[in-house]
């Protein structure tokens, strides 16, 4: 099992846990806006699918707000 | 007067760039954003969780509103942040558009000038369409405009403050400086008045938000600022009479009854 901070939440998830798959284990709807940054750096959407998560990552899971 | 401009390619009728957040409720938000005809909506991403399905129900009231989408990167204090902010916007909302902000200090979020000139480099390398939020430093613009900006927004005065154009020397200097260059003021604009001011002192266009959006009446605001910001242009390229020190009188004096009657 790896320990992982989503948006400052820490979260165990499994060994070897693709973004995809991270997503999909915490519930997150796969027709959201979603932006996804590991340790502050953009993974694009047709990289979720390979991209495993690491120990201590820092996961941060954005979509659309208002703003100025 | 001119009906059109261009911002990086695209033909916009408004010269008004308004934000979507702040409003008493979404409803009131599309009635607002819609009263003030504005052409650009800037719009931002935040942490969702899943079971917060805000995000969604935001998005789906502005792809109502069929306006260009310039996303921002607000609470940015690196280029980093910045960056991947910008990166992730591209990639959620299909526009390589950002509103670029770094911030430099939380207690009037001034931009960082140093930060913006590192992430506007990287990101018009990246290939985005940079809309820096900036100080009224000339230099700083200058130096924007060198890295291949085509927009620059500077400051009227802080965020949220409402304050106007707290330096309207230093914006004049800018427009004088960089003739070519789009230029918006972007932030601390409170009144209809202060946007008209802007564009009276040549300004290309106006982003302003909490005004509108923190009015008793947003739409009725919404609406006076799209008339301010007209008229204001309309005086810029009527040509303003320059101020004189000694009154001039606009009444004929040949011909003045009683002249030296007395």
């Amino acid at each position: 099992m790896i320990q992982v901070s989503i948006n400052n939440t820490l979260e165990t998830l499994d060994k070897n846990s693709t973004v995809l798959k991270a997503l999909e284990v915490l519930g997150y709807k796969k027709t959201a806006m979603l932006g996804v940054a590991i340790n502050q750096t953009f993974i694009p959407k047709d990289q979720w699918a390979e991209t495993q998560l690491n120990d201590q990552d820092k996961v941060d899971i954005l979509n659309p707000v208002s703003g100025g | 007067m001119s009906s059109t401009w261009k911002v990086y390619g695209v033909e916009l009728k408004s010269r008004f760039f308004i934000g979507s957040a702040l409003y008493p409720s979404p409803d009131i938000m599309q009635q607002a954003i819609t009263a003030s005809k504005a052409d650009v909506i800037t719009l931002s991403l935040r942490r969702q969780s899943p079971e917060n399905k805000g995000g969604d129900q935001f998005w789906d009231f502005i792809k109502d509103l069929g306006c260009h989408l310039l996303p921002n990167t607000a609470g940015c204090h690196s280029p980093k942040e910045a960056i991947a902010i910008a990166e992730m916007s591209r990639d959620i909302f299909k526009t390589d558009w950002i509103k670029l902000e770094v911030i430099g200090d939380d207690y009037n979020l001034q931009p960082d000038p140093f930060g913006l000139l590192e992430a506007a480099e990287a990101l018009i390398k990246s290939g985005f369409k940079v809309f820096p939020y900036s100080t009224d430093d000339l230099v700083l613009c200058q130096r924007l405009q060198d890295l291949g900006c085509e927009v620059i927004m500077p400051w009227g005065s802080p965020i949220g403050t409402g304050k106007g154009l707290m330096n309207p020397y230093a914006l004049e200097t800018i427009r004088q400086r960089l003739p070519e260059m789009n230029l918006l003021v972007d932030a601390g604009i409170g009144k209809p008045s202060d946007a008209c001011q802007a564009m009276e002192l040549g300004y290309d266009g106006v982003l302003l938000n909490t005004a509108v959006a923190e009015a008793i009446n947003p739409v009725v605001m919404a609406a006076a600022f799209a008339k301010s910001i007209e008229a204001g242009r309309n005086a810029y390229e009527s040509g303003i009479m320059p101020a004189r020190e000694s009154a001039s009188p606009s009444t004929p004096t040949i011909g003045t009854p009683f002249w030296h009657q007395n």
